[in-house]
């Protein structure tokens, strides 16, 4: 039989829309003299029943808490990675600012004459200032009389000593103490 | 249960892990069964039954109450399987030039908890011969009592584009199965004759 022969009859098995009466009774009068189709239609009944008797598999015990793990999996894994994305802005946005504070400097270095001349100004003021206070030192040094060169060494002395001990103090008090219950 | 699901549903939605824990256990065997059958294997059907779990409770928001969950659960979890199935697919081509296997993993694994009888065997045989979109429809519609309309909607395609496919896919079942049919009937009449052979009297 050819398959031309069999297109109505084998659509109407496979499908699972309702036959009218007289389609149905067309079919029951193929499948009684085709046995390709009747092999088709057994075919097909026992998948259905095979289907249909098969069981519903279950998952292995402790499905609930193996889902429980991932999810907590999943989180850590994604605060990890917002973590890295702040760390690469955050790098991102410093490297542009010392992009840009480069750029301020180098475009302040662009003229070095300007810069040298305002160093010199304040280096002659500095030495102006100088001179005016040796001025006012030799005010002083009238009022006070002159200590002799051996004195010097015992006020460098004194001063070196006192320095010390000073120190010595100071690290003394800033010490923990200890604290003793007396009863 | 039944009358709570709502209850957790919503709770799910506004980000209570707890709900949603509560939704796993009553949908853990149907996702999982709708995974073994797609894939064929109890550790990849573990992996997906998982990682859809996952994807709905990273897209719990997204979910419309108006729909069935079972429906909205088992169309992700269908799709990620089509998904896995396609992958395997291209990897089976860097996977023959391996020349190692990996060795088993001791540990109990998924396929304890089941009875893979001789039916379960047939079943992943024939649904193997279907294309995977193919055995979505297939399993949705003999397992889960889909409607055309959900399956058509759980699958993203029209309700003519779903029938055409079960009507494809009952060709291909019917003939896989008469196939079957034949090897069983072959390697029995070879068993037969090599027990009546002198060698063996």
């Amino acid at each position: 039989m050819t398959k031309l022969a069999h297109q109505p009859f084998s659509d109407w098995l496979l499908t699972e829309e309702p036959l009218t009466s007289e389609e149905a009774r067309l079919l029951q009068e193929h499948l009684r003299t085709c046995p390709e189709c009747q092999q088709q239609q057994v075919a097909l009944t026992n998948v259905h029943r095979l289907f249909k008797d098969v069981s519903q598999l279950v998952p292995a015990h402790g499905f609930v808490s193996r889902w429980q793990q991932r999810l907590a999996d999943q989180r850590t894994l994604r605060q990890r990675k917002i973590a890295w994305v702040w760390f690469a802005v955050s790098a991102v946005l410093a490297s542009l600012a010392l992009t840009f504070l480069g750029y301020q400097a180098f475009g302040s270095l662009q003229s070095p004459l300007s810069l040298l001349a305002v160093w010199i100004y304040r280096l002659t003021v500095i030495v102006s200032y100088w001179n005016s206070l040796e001025g006012y030192l030799d005010v002083f040094r009238g009022l006070w009389p002159g200590l002799p060169l051996v004195g010097l060494v015992f006020l460098t002395g004194f001063t070196s000593f006192f320095s010390v001990l000073w120190l010595a103090t100071y690290k003394r008090l800033r010490a923990t103490r200890r604290v003793v219950n007396e009863t | 249960m039944k009358s709570l699901e709502p209850q957790w549903i919503s709770q799910a939605q506004k980000g209570n892990s707890e709900a949603f824990t509560r939704l796993v256990e009553a949908y853990q065997t149907p996702v999982f069964n709708m995974c073994y059958r797609m894939l064929g294997d109890p550790y990849e059907a573990e992996d997906a039954a998982q990682e859809t779990f996952l994807r709905a409770y990273n897209s719990m928001r997204k979910y419309d109450q108006g729909r069935s969950f079972s429906t909205w659960l088992l169309s992700i979890a269908a799709h990620y399987c089509i998904d896995q199935i396609r992958k395997r697919r291209l990897q089976l081509f860097s996977l023959d030039e391996t020349d190692y296997l990996e060795p088993p993993d001791p540990t109990p694994g998924p396929e304890s908890s089941l009875s893979l009888g001789e039916d379960q065997k047939r079943v992943r045989i024939l649904l193997e011969q279907l294309a995977p979109q193919d055995r979505a429809a297939v399993v949705m519609y003999y397992w889960y009592d889909f409607s055309y309309d959900e399956i058509a909607g759980a699958l993203s395609m029209t309700m003519s584009a779903v029938k055409s496919r079960l009507h494809r896919a009952r060709l291909a079942l019917a003939q896989e199965w008469n196939d079957q049919e034949k090897r069983a009937q072959t390697s029995e009449r070879r068993h037969n004759d090599k027990a009546r052979s002198p060698a063996f009297q």
